[in-house]
């Protein structure tokens, strides 16, 4: 079976900064698939080389089993939509508005269609308010409902959740995870371990530029990767009634 | 207005509203003409002064300013759009003083005499340098860009303003240059003004979902399948094609380019498939009407366009740049 997103022997990064020597992993399809790692290891740059934001000096990327070096934006756009860490919301455009620019790599984006992924992240009453006027945690929701509107197998998500309070949180991860479950494929940078833990079906550290290791949340987030990845003493409790494992600081 | 009024009703409101202010531009002046001659000069013979005045001077100076109304408007958009900043246009960016100081200088170093298309092709060579400069300079930063913008059009008007002061005595007429003026236009200069309209138009139109997309985020704008660069690059260029039409027969106009996008705004939305034909028809309407004014309301005197424009422009500036969050 292709790999919803396969990354082989990735080299590059910014002018006066190689990032990535020889980066390869893979995200499953139907899978949410988290991408953790501290600050400064290269998990932005990766969605920006994936996006065309920054070229790569070598390597392939292949999504649904496609390689992407040959195609135009608008043919990657039709593979792969984008939750984005930081973003824009331009003054004067309507929620509806924003999740209708879709239909620019695609067919028109219909009102059922906006209805369907607003009601589905369980923001309906937004629809007609104003982009610019929403809360952080309402914007990034309206980011994930665009991505669905795209209607792409691959969803990719630029730490979505960092700026959020943990109800924002929760409801976009547990959105995601949703749609992984429906058959999508999510691969989201997470900076909060628990977060990965508790909604990726699969994890990646990333130290450097480099893939430190890679399994279930539950192998590849280990007391041992806090120390050598994160530098840092925290301690992973499993929470008796749940089993869930948590990390505690 | 936007919620209860049609996007095409709005549209064939504002072109009924254009059409009577052609009509009603061509008839007034220092001779003034009735319907009927206007209707005669038209469509039939040149007999009497009358008819002559409305053919080759009114006529031409009409669509002119409607041309060049629509072109700074819709230039205002793109630029607006590119840079992603709500006070850019052509003026205050520096592309129209850039086009004008190069029409000027070469204007009196004689190279564009006797061959009309030289003149927008110095324009749009002006036009492009300063639309480079302003990038450079600002380092294509939202924070700086209107602010090396202003000086730089400032740097530019004062050597404009210095050459047409050292020649005055060669070409009084050409003042116009730092203010505007629609009194030099023919036939043959409206028919290369068109000719340009018509290239930026068929360029910048069909890709009025890019601009929506060039105003997100550059990873959103990616992902929903933008070629960021060469959009920008493509749109650049066209509005810079279109400054430099604009500008070389009539010199300078301030704010046109900022008045009529955000009257267009507020009439249709910001989505760019509307505000671009609502620009373009507030714009004509804007300028001819200024231009209209620029021409009658001093008698016998003629103010210069461009007075008229930052009149209406500048506390529109002003009242922008106090917003909160807006970025000079």
């Amino acid at each position: 079976m292709k790999a919803a997103l396969q990354i082989d022997g990735l080299c590059g990064g910014y002018k006066d900064r190689i990032i990535f020597n020889g980066l390869s992993l893979t995200a499953e399809k139907g899978k949410f698939t988290a991408l953790v790692g501290p600050n400064g290891s290269g998990k932005s740059t990766l969605f920006r080389i994936i996006l065309r934001g920054l070229k790569s000096s070598s390597g392939h990327i292949l999504i649904d089993g496609r390689d992407t070096s040959g195609m135009n934006q608008i043919e990657l756009a039709q593979l792969a939509a984008f939750v984005p860490q930081y973003y824009i919301l331009p003054d004067g455009f309507s929620v509806k508005q924003i999740i209708s620019m879709t239909d620019y790599a695609r067919r028109p984006c219909s009102d059922s269609d906006v209805k369907s992924a607003l009601e589905m992240v369980g923001i309906t009453e937004l629809e007609n308010r104003q982009a610019c006027e929403l809360s952080g945690g309402e914007a990034q929701l309206v980011m994930l409902c665009r991505a669905i509107c795209c209607r792409t197998s691959l969803i990719l998500m630029d730490e979505p959740t960092s700026n959020l309070d943990i109800k924002a949180q929760s409801q976009l991860l547990r959105t995601a995870r949703t749609l992984a479950d429906e058959g999508r494929s999510i691969f989201c940078a997470i900076h909060d371990l628990n977060s990965a833990l508790q909604y990726a079906q699969f994890c990646h550290v990333l130290d450097h530029g480099t893939l430190v290791c890679s399994g279930t949340p539950e192998q590849a987030i280990t007391e041992d990767t806090l120390r050598s990845v994160f530098h840092s003493d925290a301690r992973i409790f499993t929470e008796p009634e749940t089993g869930r494992r948590i990390v505690i600081s | 207005m936007k919620g209860t009024l049609r996007f095409s009703q709005l549209i064939i409101i504002l072109c009924i509203v254009l059409c009577t202010l052609i009509l009603l531009a061509i008839c007034i002046g220092s001779v003034k003409v009735d319907l009927a001659t206007v209707a005669s000069a038209l469509f039939g013979k040149v007999e009497n002064t009358q008819q002559y005045i409305i053919r080759s001077i009114r006529l031409p100076r009409v669509i002119g300013s409607v041309l060049c109304g629509a072109m700074l408007g819709l230039c205002g958009v793109v630029f607006q759009a590119v840079f992603r900043n709500q006070m850019a246009d052509p003026y205050l960016l520096g592309v129209s003083s850039g086009a004008s100081l190069a029409v000027a200088a070469g204007t009196f170093a004689g190279i564009t005499s006797g061959f009309l298309p030289s003149i927008p092709l110095l324009a749009f060579a002006g036009a492009m340098l300063a639309s480079v400069l302003v990038m450079a300079i600002s380092h294509n930063s939202q924070r700086t860009l209107i602010l090396s913008g202003v000086a730089l059009s400032s740097l530019f008007s004062a050597i404009t303003t210095l050459i047409v002061y050292l020649h005055r005595h060669e070409l009084s007429s050409v003042l116009f240059w730092t203010m505007g003026s629609f009194g030099s236009m023919s036939m043959n200069k409206v028919l290369i003004m068109a000719a340009a309209a018509a290239a930026s138009f068929a360029i910048i139109v069909p890709r009025a979902r890019a601009l929506d997309l060039l105003l997100l985020d550059e990873g959103s704008a990616r992902s929903l399948g933008l070629n960021v660069e060469k959009t920008r690059i493509l749109m650049l260029g066209a509005a810079t094609i279109c400054t430099a039409a604009a500008v070389c027969f009539c010199g300078v106009i301030g704010f046109a380019g900022l008045l009529a996008p955000h009257i267009a705004r507020a009439l249709c939305g910001p989505e760019h498939r509307k505000l671009i034909p609502t620009t373009a028809l507030v714009g004509a309407i804007v300028l001819l009407a200024a231009d209209t004014a620029a021409r009658t309301i001093a008698g016998s005197a003629e103010i210069p366009v461009g007075v008229i424009t930052s009149i209406l422009g500048a506390p529109l500036f002003v009242s922008l740049a106090s917003r909160k969050g807006n970025t000079i």
